[in-house]
C-alpha cells in the first residue's frame, strides 16, 4: 500500500474496488472479485492484488476483467427476484462480482492470490506493468508504441519489436466488412508508426508504405484534412502523444486511362497514372501474374508461363525510337541484346499487351498449323498450349491498359513515404496482376539488401491473394514474405474478413493480430484461439472503431478504440483551403 | 371417509398436531371483542398498512453434546448450542417506489448449557466462544429447553427494542417469554398444539376465508394476552379445515381498540407475506421474509462440521486430560 502511494496514483486507485472472492478457489489463471458497494469494474479494466507469500514476500498479481456478474444472494427461485425487488417481502443481498484473468505476476512466483485480498484498480505505473510496458522500455530503449485507447481513455501500447522485425513482424487484421474498420485501423496504426520516430528508431528512417486501394475511394484523401474532425477526436490523438493531421507525404497512383491521364473518378489532381511498358513487363517477369488463378497450376498453365517468361527474356530487344517497346528476335541471331535495334520492315514491334500476346502466339501456335516451338511450350500437350493462349487473349480486355510502350510510368515508391495505388476500378484479374507485380517488385528490391529501410505493404482482401487452398505466384511471394519478411525488412499488414480463409503460413507469421467485429461462426474458429472465450463472445458485438489486439508480449488480448481520422476518407469530408474566388 | 393431507413437509411435523392437541388448561375469555362468533373480515384501513413492518425470528442448533466432569463426581451432560435472532424490516411498495425487505439486525450467541448448575465456558479456536449457561436439571430435555430459551430471549429482546422505536413487530412464536407493555408486538404461531376454544367457537376456524380472522379471545396468567386466528390462503380440495391458519397474540396491556386494529392489520399483512407451497415446505405459515431471515441466520451459525471440529479441538486444548469429552 505504502509503495503504491509513493507512485503517484489518482486517489480512486488507493481505495480497493473489492476483495478476492473466497467462496470458490482462486487459481493462477483466474479469480473473482466481490465488488465494494460503491465500486464497479467493467470489462477490460486492469486490476492489481498483492499477496503475502511465505518465504517469498509479497507477490503482485495483475489481471484483466473478462466478465462481471450481479445477483441476489440467497434467492432460490426466479420469482424471488420480484419478491426482493418489487414486493419487498424477501430480504436478499445484492452481490456483484467480476472475473479476472491473470496477465502477470511479479516476481514470477506462480501462486493463486489469497482469498479476501484487497483488489485495486491498476493505475499509473501499476497499469503499465499490467500491460508489460516496463518490459518494452529497457533503459533508454523505448519500444512501447501507443496504438489505441482503452475504454477508460488510457493508452494501449504495442511492442514495436514485434512489428519491425526485431523479434517479429507483420500484422493481421480480421473482421466483417463495413463495421470492422480494418483499413481505418491499418491507417491509424501507420500514422502511429510515422508519428513516433523516437520509438521506431532506425525503422523510421526512409520507411516506405505501399497501400492498395481495393474498395471505394476512401484511401484517396489521406493527405487532406477532414472537415468532420472535432475537438473530442483531437483530444484522443493528443492522449496518444500525436499531433492530429493528414499524412504529410503521400503519392497517389491510378491505372492509365489515356496517355498520361489516370483513371480515377474520385480524385482528379495529384494522381499519377501508372502502367508498365512491354520491356518492363518482360524484365519484371510480369507474365506470371496473368496466371494467378489457383486453378492454373493444376492445368500446367504456370509451367508453360515459366517457359514463355524465360524465352521472352532471351528474345526481347529494345526498339530504337520507340521507348519501352520490344521486338522478339532469337538470341542466336547475334544481335547485341543490350542495344536498341531497328525493326525490320514488317517485323512485329510490340507496343502493348495485344502485340505481345500475338508475338507469343507466333511461337506457340504457328500459322502453318505446326506444333509450337518446344523451347517455348516445354512439350506440353497441344490442348494445354491452346488453353494457355486462350487465357492470354482473355486477359487482354482486363489487363491490357496496364501495359503500353512510351515513357516509363512505373510506380515510384520512393517519391513519398506513403504510396497509394488505386486499383478499385480494375477487374479482379487486373487487380491481382497489379498487386502481384508490385509486391514482387518490393520483395525483389529488398532481397539481399538488409532490413532497413523498412517497407510496409498494406493489403486488404488478403484472402484473394493468399487463400488457404491452391497455389499462385502471388501467394508464393506472400508466403515467402511472411516467412522471411522479418529479416528482409518487408512488413505485411494484411486484412481480411475471415482469417480462416487465409494461408496458415501467412497468418502464423503475423506477430500482431487485430480483430474488429467477427461473424458469429467465424469467431468460433481455431484461427482466433488467441482470444479469450469472453473476447470471442464480444467480437460479434464490437462497434466500428473498437478492435481487439493480441501481441506476443501480453498474454491476454487487449480491447482498444482508436480516434476519428484527421484525414478525409470521402470527397465530402475534404476540408478545402480558402476559396481563391471568394468575394469575386 | 375423507382423507386430508397436511400441507407441510413431514419432517417439520404437522401444522396441526391432532394427536397432541391438548385440552387447554388456561382460562379463556371469548367475549372480549364480541360474543357472536363468526369469521371477521378486516375493516382497518389506517396508516399501519403502508408503514414499514418488522419481522423477528430466531434459530438454534445443537452443535455438540458433551460430558463435563470435575474429576471428583460423575460427569454431567452438556450441550454446545448456537442461537441466532434477527429482524427484517419490510417497506411496502408505494406508488412508483418499489418495496424493500432489509435485514436490520442479526445477533448470534453461543452457549454451553451444562447440567447440575455447572458453569463452564469454552473459548474456542477461530473466535468461536461458548459462554457458560448453567442449567439446574440434568436431563438432555432441560438442557435443550435452556438453549431454546436463550433464543426466545434474544428474539424477545430484539422485538421489544424494535417496538420501542415505534415499529409494528411480528415475532415468531408466542409472547409467553416477554413481558410486553402496551407495545405493538404481535406473536404469530405457525403450528397448533393446544386447544383454546370450545367446540362451537372452534367450528368458526373451519369457516374462515382467506384473509379473515376469528374474533379476539384472551387468556394467560400471569402474562395475559389477546389472541385470534387468521387464515392465510384459500382452501383447495383435499385440504383439511385447519390448513393455512396462524394464531396471533398481542399484549393485553394494549387498549382493546388497538388490539382490534392490530388483529385486522395482521389479517391483511400476513396474507401479503404468506409463502407458496412450492416455495417453502411450511407454506403458507412460514412467511417469506421470515424464511429469508432464517436462511441467513442459519448460515451465520457456521458450517456444522467445521464448528463441531473446532469445539473438539478447543475442548481438547482447554481441558485436563479426560476431563471433558464429546
Amino acid at each position: 500500500m505504502t509503495d503504491m502511494a509513493d507512485q503517484q496514483h489518482d486517489p480512486a486507485s488507493l481505495e480497493p474496488v473489492g476483495l478476492v472472492l473466497g467462496s470458490e478457489p482462486t487459481t493462477t489463471q483466474e479469480f473473482r472479485v466481490v465488488l465494494g458497494e460503491d465500486q464497479y469494474l467493467q470489462l477490460d479494466d486492469l486490476v492489481v492484488v498483492k499477496t503475502p507469500v511465505p518465504k517469498v514476500g509479497e507477490v503482485t498479481t495483475y489481471g484483466i476483467v473478462t466478465e462481471t456478474f450481479a445477483r441476489y444472494e440467497g434467492t432460490a427461485f426466479e420469482s424471488d427476484t420480484r419478491r426482493v425487488a418489487i414486493e419487498g417481502t424477501l430480504p436478499a443481498e445484492k452481490s456483484r462480482t467480476a472475473t479476472i484473468q491473470i496477465v502477470r505476476v511479479m516476481p514470477e512466483i506462480w501462486i493463486a492470490p489469497d482469498s479476501g485480498g484487497d483488489v485495486y484498480r491498476a493505475a499509473g505505473i501499476e497499469r503499465e506493468r499490467a500491460m508489460y510496458v516496463d518490459e518494452m522500455r529497457t533503459g533508454a530503449r523505448d519500444r512501447a508504441l501507443p496504438v489505441g485507447l482503452t475504454r477508460d481513455g488510457e493508452p494501449v501500447w504495442v511492442d514495436v519489436d514485434f512489428f519491425d522485425g526485431t523479434k517479429g513482424a507483420h500484422m493481421s487484421i480480421s473482421g466483417v466488412s463495413g463495421v470492422a474498420t480494418k483499413t481505418s485501423y491499418a491507417l491509424f496504426f501507420l500514422r502511429c508508426l510515422t508519428s513516433h520516430p523516437e520509438i521506431l528508431g532506425p525503422s523510421a528512417r526512409n520507411l516506405r508504405v505501399l497501400i492498395f486501394n481495393v474498395k471505394g475511394e476512401d484511401l484517396l484523401f489521406l493527405d487532406k484534412p477532414n472537415n468532420q474532425f472535432n475537438d473530442e477526436a483531437a483530444e484522443m490523438w493528443s492522449k496518444l502523444g500525436m499531433e492530429p493531421g493528414p499524412f504529410p507525404s503521400v503519392s497517389f497512383w491510378a491505372p492509365t486511362q489515356e496517355e498520361g491521364i489516370p483513371k480515377s473518378s474520385a480524385r482528379v489532381e495529384g494522381v499519377s497514372a501508372f502502367r508498365w511498358t512491354p520491356r518492363e513487363f518482360v524484365d519484371d517477369r510480369l507474365l506470371s501474374f496473368l496466371f494467378t488463378d489457383t486453378q492454373d497450376t493444376r492445368q500446367q498453365l504456370t509451367f508453360v508461363a515459366e517457359r514463355v517468361i524465360r524465352q521472352l527474356e532471351r528474345f526481347a530487344h529494345d526498339v530504337d525510337g520507340v521507348p519501352g517497346a520490344i521486338v522478339l528476335r532469337p538470341p542466336q541471331d547475334g544481335t547485341d541484346p543490350s542495344r536498341p535495334v531497328v525493326a525490320y520492315g514488317g517485323e512485329r514491334v510490340i507496343k502493348n499487351l495485344y502485340d505481345l500476346v500475338e508475338g507469343i502466339g507466333e511461337f506457340l501456335e504457328p500459322e502453318d498449323g505446326d506444333e509450337g516451338d518446344f523451347a517455348w511450350t516445354g512439350r506440353v500437350a497441344g490442348g494445354t498450349v491452346a488453353a494457355f493462349m486462350r487465357r492470354l487473349r482473355g486477359s487482354l480486355g482486363r489487363v491490357g491498359r496496364l501495359v503500353a510502350a512510351g515513357p516509363s510510368r512505373r510506380i515510384d515508391r520512393a517519391r513519398e513515404a506513403v504510396t497509394v495505388v488505386d486499383i478499385h476500378d480494375l477487374h479482379e484479374a487486373a487487380q491481382r496482376f497489379a498487386v502481384g507485380a508490385l509486391i514482387s517488385e518490393v520483395h525483389r528490391e529488398k532481397e539481399g539488401k538488409g532490413r532497413f529501410p523498412l517497407s510496409v505493404i498494406v493489403l486488404d482482401e488478403l484472402n484473394k491473394y493468399a487463400p488457404r487452398e491452391g497455389w499462385s505466384p502471388i501467394k508464393d511471394t506472400l508466403v515467402d514474405m511472411a516467412q522471411r519478411g522479418r529479416s528482409l525488412g518487408v512488413i505485411l499488414i494484411g486484412a481480411q474478413q475471415s482469417a480462416s480463409r487465409i494461408e496458415p503460413d501467412v497468418l502464423a507469421n503475423a506477430a500482431l493480430r487485430v480483430s474488429g467485429r467477427l461473424d458469429a461462426a467465424e469467431a468460433e474458429r481455431a484461427e482466433y484461439g488467441w482470444m479469450l472465450p469472453s473476447t470471442r463472445a464480444r467480437a460479434r458485438l464490437l462497434k466500428p472503431g473498437t478492435m481487439v489486439l493480441s501481441q506476443p508480449s501480453i498474454p491476454a488480448p487487449t480491447m482498444l478504440t482508436f480516434p476519428y481520422p484527421p484525414w478525409a476518407t470521402r470527397p465530402e469530408e475534404v476540408a478545402e483551403d480558402s476559396d481563391p474566388f471568394e468575394g469575386i | 371417509m375423507r382423507i386430508a393431507v397436511q400441507a407441510w413437509s413431514p419432517e417439520y411435523g404437522g401444522e396441526v398436531e391432532m394427536g397432541r392437541l391438548e385440552a387447554s388448561v388456561e382460562q379463556v375469555k371469548t367475549d372480549c371483542e364480541t360474543s357472536t362468533w363468526a369469521p371477521v373480515a378486516p375493516r382497518y384501513s389506517g396508516g399501519l398498512l403502508d408503514a414499514p413492518v418488522a419481522f423477528v425470528d430466531g434459530t438454534r442448533r445443537i452443535d455438540a453434546r458433551l460430558f463435563v466432569s470435575n474429576g471428583r463426581s460423575a460427569p454431567v451432560a452438556g450441550l454446545a448450542g448456537s442461537v441466532g435472532a434477527g429482524s427484517v424490516v419490510c417497506t411496502p411498495p408505494n406508488g412508483e417506489a418499489h418495496g424493500r425487505a432489509e435485514i436490520d439486525e442479526l445477533r448470534i450467541q453461543r452457549v454451553l448449557a451444562v447440567g447440575g448448575g455447572t458453569a463452564v465456558a469454552l473459548n474456542g479456536a477461530g473466535g468461536l466462544s461458548y459462554r457458560s449457561l448453567p442449567v439446574p436439571g440434568e436431563s438432555v430435555e432441560e438442557l435443550t429447553y435452556a438453549v431454546h430459551d436463550t433464543m426466545r430471549n434474544l428474539e424477545a429482546q430484539l422485538a421489544q427494542e424494535l417496538a420501542d422505536q415505534g415499529s409494528l413487530v411480528f415475532v415468531d412464536g408466542p409472547l409467553a417469554v416477554m413481558r410486553p407493555g402496551p407495545q405493538r408486538i404481535v406473536g404469530f404461531i405457525k403450528a397448533h398444539h393446544r386447544r383454546y376454544l370450545e367446540a362451537d367457537e372452534e367450528a368458526v376456524l373451519g369457516r374462515l376465508g382467506c384473509g379473515e380472522r376469528t374474533p379476539l379471545f384472551s387468556f394467560g396468567e400471569p402474562r395475559p394476552r389477546y389472541s385470534w386466528y387468521v387464515r392465510l390462503c384459500e382452501l383447495a380440495d383435499g385440504d383439511h379445515d385447519w390448513h393455512g391458519l396462524v394464531r396471533c397474540e398481542a399484549p393485553a396491556a394494549l387498549e382493546l381498540d388497538d388490539v382490534v386494529s392490530l388483529a385486522d392489520v395482521s389479517a391483511i399483512l400476513l396474507v401479503r407475506f404468506a409463502s407458496l407451497p412450492y416455495w417453502d415446505k411450511r407454506a403458507p405459515q412460514n412467511l417469506v421474509p421470515v424464511a429469508g431471515l432464517e436462511r441467513r441466520l442459519r448460515h451465520l451459525l457456521g458450517d456444522r462440521d467445521l464448528v463441531f471440529r473446532m469445539i473438539r479441538d478447543s475442548a481438547a486444548r482447554t481441558s485436563e486430560p479426560s476431563a471433558v469429552g464429546t
